[in-house]
């Protein structure tokens, strides 16, 4: 707010002596201004007339009034809780299903043996998908209704894509780590570097493919790298892309995505959803 | 609230061209549009939605430029200033169901970057301006579809917007509704470009200042809704004046 009402005008305003035109500014200004009200508040309850009137008068005007209904300040902790809980991500749905992968995964990992002799464990190859399954549902594949719209606002790009990225990792992070830990899995940290990398890999092909195909396209890579690397080597307690000597090469592949994110975050402006010729009127 | 601050030409697209693979959506549409409600017209695939999501900075132009409030929309620093002033409703737009109307509204107050103090009123007063104050603290789900409808404008406009596109608006809206609609489309249409893309010639005669008639993607008519009944005087299809214009327009642009 630029200006505020002048003293003069406010006790001009409250005694009724104010010009028309001033009092329609004074009123305009009134309505989004907290100061001013106050200011006027205090001015009206020095004439006895007036207070005494609007105190007679306020229980006849608030039975009129319909209720304000859960009204919410705005700030910015309300807006990401906004902006995240619109992401198909946020909902139940989606959040049991992780749980109940997540732990489907570490109870067979722990109990079946899986190849010539080796096992695979299943939790540190389930965990790292899920989370760029959660950033495809979230985010510009046709599964968030309202990407049409979005697609036509400024804060709908690479910001909402990155906001919904890391509150599907805030989901499924903990409940792998969790799920590792009941199990007796090892240490979290091969799978948690690999997640990383997969769910960065994912956003910086986003900005070539979609974010649709992209989850695809480094989904089926590590399934394949696993199977993989899993029968190519049989001497080995962990497939080699779940070993722990893995971990710096994900956190330097990590490092390449994010730069790639950074470099290409324009094409993020534009919906990477195909034109709807179906829509055509 | 934010006062609409532009002078100058709200839309303006010079030969623009679209293609989706071998088809052409739009083949060299000039459209020039300030403040008023401007009416869309068109039959069905004549490319009006095409249009819209191309003014909405949705969809890309194969060729041609397009400029909204004066930025060019191949320049990327400007599409953001761009898209926190415009306001669109598509023809099908998806909803959450879980959202009540304000929160709604609200998600779209926020992608548009909006000040955060500014919001709650703003979406208040959007609600209130579409008529669904008494019912913007029930979830989306238990609304029908005119009142999911007018959610949908109410999104649109939340932001005051400076250019407004909307995408066959009045469908599902009942008779009153549709009364209630224009009359809030004229108080729009003040001080913002309104753009609204429908099939019912009605609409247009009854709520908008100027019209473009769609064909074949080319804008094959130009004028006030005055001027379209003028160009049907000689044509006996259609129920009223103004969509004897219509088909008249239409037939002329096939003939060429």
């Amino acid at each position: 707010m630029s200006w505020h009402v002048t003293g003069e005008a406010l006790s001009a305003y409250a005694s009724g002596r104010i010009a028309d035109s001033d009092a329609w500014s004074v009123e305009m200004h009134l309505t989004a201004c907290e100061r001013c009200r106050a200011a006027l508040a205090a001015e009206a309850a020095t004439d006895v007339d007036l207070s005494t009137a609007i105190r007679e008068s306020w229980p006849g005007i608030a039975a009129n009034l319909s209720s304000q209904g859960r009204v919410r300040r705005g700030s910015r902790s309300r807006e990401l809780i906004v902006l995240i809980a619109a992401g198909p991500a946020a909902r139940w749905a989606w959040f049991t299903a992780a749980v109940v992968v997540l732990a489907l995964a570490a109870g067979l990992g722990a109990v079946t043996p899986f190849g010539r002799g080796q096992e695979i464990p299943l939790l540190g190859v389930v965990a790292p998908l899920l989370p760029i399954l959660g950033v495809a549902a979230s985010y510009g594949s046709g599964l968030d209704d309202a990407h049409e719209v979005i697609a036509s606002t400024p804060g709908g790009g690479i910001r909402l894509l990155l906001l919904r990225s890391a509150s599907v990792l805030a989901v499924t992070l903990p409940v792998g780590l969790i799920a590792g830990a009941v199990t007796g899995y090892g240490s979290p940290i091969p799978w948690l570097a690999a997640s990383l990398a997969l769910i960065l890999t994912t956003l910086a092909l986003a900005s070539v493919t979609g974010v649709g195909r992209a989850a695809a396209i480094v989904g089926a890579a590590w399934v394949t790298g696993l199977a993989m690397s899993a029968a190519g080597d049989v001497t080995q307690a962990a497939p080699a892309l779940l070993d722990p000597d893995a971990v710096p090469v994900w956190l330097l592949v990590s490092v390449a995505a994010v730069a790639v994110v950074a470099l290409r975050r324009q094409a993020f402006n534009y919906t990477s959803l195909p034109a709807h010729p179906r829509l055509e009127n | 609230m934010n006062a609409s601050t532009m002078i100058g030409t709200h839309v303006d697209v010079r030969d623009l061209v679209v293609e989706f693979g071998k088809r052409t959506a739009l083949d060299g549409v000039d459209l020039q549009l300030d403040t008023g409600v401007h009416g869309l017209l068109g039959p069905n695939g004549a490319g009006k939605t095409t249009l819209m999501r191309v003014l909405a900075t949705v969809a890309r132009s194969t060729s041609g430029s397009v400029s909204l409030l004066d930025h060019d929309l191949s320049k990327q620093r400007d599409l953001r200033m761009v898209r926190r002033r415009l306001g669109y409703l598509p023809q099908q737009f998806g909803y959450y169901p879980r959202f009540t109307v304000r929160e709604f509204v609200e998600y779209f107050a926020w992608l548009k970057e909006m000040t955060p103090s500014a919001v709650p009123l703003a979406v208040d007063h959007a609600i209130e301006r579409v008529g669904l104050a008494d019912r913007a603290d029930d979830r989306l789900k238990k609304l029908s579809g005119g009142m999911l409808r007018r959610a949908g404008i109410a999104q649109a406009i939340v932001n005051d917007p400076d250019v407004l596109l909307l995408d066959e608006p009045t469908a599902g809206l009942d008779p009153e509704q549709r009364v209630e609609f224009r009359e809030l489309l004229r108080t729009i249409g003040v001080d913002s470009c309104v753009l609204v893309a429908t099939h019912l010639v009605e609409d247009v005669a009854v709520a908008c200042t100027h019209v473009t008639v769609v064909s074949d993607g080319r804008a094959v008519f130009r004028g006030t809704p005055d001027d379209l009944v003028a160009a049907g005087e000689d044509t006996s299809d259609g129920d009223s004046p103004i969509e004897r214009g219509y088909t008249a327009a239409i037939r002329a642009a096939r003939k060429r």
